[in-house]
């Protein structure tokens, strides 16, 4: 068997790939696989060496030059792809895999003739591979605005259905009492800076006195280093000697790096400092043993291709040597939580839902819920049982003369939903989204309400039935009969003006 | 008019209307400056805009003997004086005279340059008189004029109606896709510009 894996990212994101490359390794251990990735991140081709058979080159920086540059010819990229595109076709794939999920390689993977692509593709005028609920999650929130419950390596495991390990965790290892600091990044506005690092190296040493720091960097960036630290403090390696290295340590700190995603994969634990661009939920590490320190600022995350917008680097400004140092403390002593942290509760939840009843993830029935988690359940109940009552009756949406009066206590629900920041998870993205569609008749907005509000019923009856799994009770009808939601008679609404607009097929929903 | 002269090293610098066509105390220097300036070449097929006296030509022929040359000029007068003074890259360069931009366009050499979309160089310090014919020519050579364009559209058999570009304008390929969306054309050919649209977003 033949298997193309396109891989057209960043170089962390490359890195990332790489247990699910293995998951492809497992579940065909007889094919060859070959990968696509930019030509600019060759240099890390060794990190997929024993992993893929031919490492292909997509020559994206030659291809925009052909492009943009007047002394190429208007058809030289197009005369260059063709013969990539050629070249990928005759290798006669059986399976193509998108690990990208972007335009560019829906339409790339669409000009390859192949037996079977897996994931974003183009052909016939459309895009295709959308119908997979975990790859529409990956478009619709991960892709999106809002944060992901899930990590990237996660979602296309789930979308591709190939085994993905978290790998071991070093934290379980015998100390070695080694800290590695890995302080630059690729981007500015991502830095904390050489001398907080400085600090926090001086902080770790004299509180922890047996422990060693040491700070890592790439060749070139000796220089730059040698400004703040000591020759005898810096441990330069390039990517291919850094994997082996890390194992040695017992915790890094840096910033968003590609050496942050190799640690992840070696399972050593992980400080990081997310700022400017990084989006915590969208690169943060693939490992359990990982806190993040993030300064919440209504600027960040910020821009990847803009300047910092402040007139000093506010986000790094923000987060102090104390604070990464008693994150620092907390990894090295870190004991298993007994609750179950709200993230992890919707990660069930939606995975439960996305796999259609099934879940991989093993229910720790010894965890329990915060009361946090119980609470909002019963602000997701309370938010559903708005919405079901806002929704008009088809009848009333066909006869309306004004669709805002109709409409406008539902559009009310979702501006509420929006603002409370209560459904960070998205229980209520598809209700919100129904919303804002497009539509040619009154009617076809009742039906997309309705089968949103089916996937709202049908996550919030998960989260529920998790909860009873785990032995905890909500006590809704109590609340509902407090507030006077749900439990009342139709002619509990008989004192406003709406209530008496309502008729008893709108109440039935 | 054309008119020649010995410098101080009895090299032989050509002029238009009393303008040097190159320099006159250093031409060899100037020459590998301007090659080295155009970095790697991504094609062996190049083509030079602007014959003048021929020392960047002769540049470019040492700095990669494995490169093909075609220069397009249109003052045929320069050409004798080019060969014998350089007379040991006569085989690789050929010089295709065209006095204006439709004898270019009609000219097989033209359809040569596009189907091997060669990579376009100009030596500007030779055009002279001809600045604005040859920027006109350096438009038509890397196929972004309204003419170059639907000639390689010709290629995939697509009639472009005139009217539809603005042939006042240098295109890029973002002015073609819409009409490769609309063509007939097949879809896996389509796919192929979607990618290079989405290269230049």
């Amino acid at each position: 068997m033949k298997i193309l894996v396109v891989s057209l990212l960043r170089l962390g994101d490359l890195i990332q790939q790489i247990p699910l490359i293995e998951g492809i390794q497992y579940q065909y251990p007889d094919a060859e696989i070959d990968i696509l990735i930019n030509k600019q991140f060759s240099h890390a081709q060794s990190l997929l060496a024993g992993r893929v058979s031919r490492v292909i080159h997509f020559d994206r920086e030659a291809l925009q030059k052909g492009l943009g540059e007047a002394n190429y010819n208007i058809m030289w990229s197009h005369g260059k792809l063709k013969t990539l595109l050629a070249d990928l076709s005759a290798s006669n794939y059986d399976q193509v895999y998108n690990f990208t999920h972007t335009k560019l390689s829906a339409f790339l993977i669409g000009g390859i003739v192949a037996k079977k692509k897996i994931g974003l593709s183009h052909a016939q005028g459309r895009f295709q591979g959308l119908e997979n609920p975990w790859l529409r999650y990956f478009n619709d929130q991960f892709s999106g605005q809002g944060p992901s419950l899930f990590h990237y390596v996660e979602i296309l495991g789930k979308a591709f259905d190939l085994p993905v390990q978290k790998p071991n965790s070093l934290a379980a290892m015998p100390r070695k009492k080694r800290i590695l600091l890995q302080c630059l990044t690729s981007d500015s506005k991502k830095n904390w800076g050489l001398d907080k690092f400085l600090g926090l190296k001086n902080e770790i040493e004299n509180s922890l006195v047996d422990f060693k720091v040491q700070i890592l960097g790439a060749p070139f960036e000796r220089e730059t280093l040698l400004e703040v630290f000591s020759e005898k403090d810096l441990l330069i390696a390039d990517l291919a000697e850094v994997r082996a290295l890390l194992k040695e340590f017992d915790l890094l700190v840096t910033g968003d790096t590609s050496i942050k995603h190799l640690a992840a994969q070696v399972g050593l634990p992980i400080v990081e400092i997310v700022l400017g661009a990084s989006d915590l939920s969208k690169t943060g590490a693939f490992q359990k043993d990982s806190v993040a320190i993030t300064a919440k600022l209504p600027c960040a995350p910020c821009v990847h291709s803009k300047p910092c917008s402040q007139s000093s680097h506010l986000c790094a400004d923000t987060i102090t040597v104390g604070r990464v140092f008693e994150a620092v403390w907390e990894m090295l002593s870190r004991e298993a939580s007994a609750v179950i942290a709200d993230r992890d509760f919707d990660r069930m939840v939606f995975e439960k839902h996305f796999d259609r009843g099934e879940t991989r993830t093993r229910l720790n029935l010894t965890a329990k819920l915060s009361a946090e988690t119980i609470a909002q359940t019963v602000e997701l109940h309370k938010m559903a049982a708005r919405i079901e009552r806002a929704l008009p009756a088809p009848k009333r949406l066909t006869a309306a003369t004004s669709l805002t009066a109709e409409m406008g206590e539902l559009i009310l629900c979702a501006q509420d939903i929006l603002k409370s920041g209560q459904d960070e998870a998205g229980y209520f993205r598809s209700f919100i989204e129904s919303l804002i569609q497009k539509y040619t008749n009154p009617l076809q907005i009742h039906t997309r309400v309705t089968k949103a509000l089916a996937e709202v019923r049908e996550l919030l009856r998960i989260r529920d039935e998790l909860t009873m799994q785990l032995g905890q009770k909500i006590s809704m009808e109590g609340e509902y009969y407090a507030k006077g939601i749900g439990q009342l008679s139709i002619s509990g609404f008989e004192e406003t003006r709406e209530g008496l607009q309502r008729d008893y097929e709108d109440a039935d929903l | 008019m054309i008119s020649f002269s010995e410098n101080h090293e009895s090299a032989l610098i050509s002029y238009e209307d009393g303008q040097a066509l190159a320099s006159l105390r250093d031409p060899q220097g100037e020459a590998l400056k301007w090659v080295y300036s155009l970095g790697i070449l991504p094609t062996k097929h190049i083509v030079v805009v602007g014959l003048g006296a021929g020392f960047h030509i002769a540049a470019l022929a040492d700095v990669d003997p494995e490169l093909r040359i075609t220069v397009v000029e249109s003052r045929e007068s320069l050409i004798s004086v080019f060969r014998s003074q350089f007379s040991d890259i006569e085989n690789r360069v050929e010089v295709v005279i065209a006095h204006s931009a439709q004898e270019l366009l009609g000219s097989l050499a033209f359809e040569e340059i596009q189907d091997n979309r060669c990579f376009v160089v100009s030596f500007r310090e030779c055009w002279a008189a001809q600045a604005n014919l040859f920027t006109e020519y350096f438009a038509h050579l890397t196929g972004r004029t309204l003419e170059s364009v639907q000639y390689h559209l010709a290629e995939m058999e697509i009639n472009l109606k005139a009217l539809f570009l603005d042939n006042n304008k240098t295109l890029s390929v973002k002015d073609i896709l819409p009409i490769i969306e609309a063509s007939a054309l097949e879809e896996r050919e389509k796919q192929n510009f979607r990618i290079l649209g989405e290269l230049v977003n």
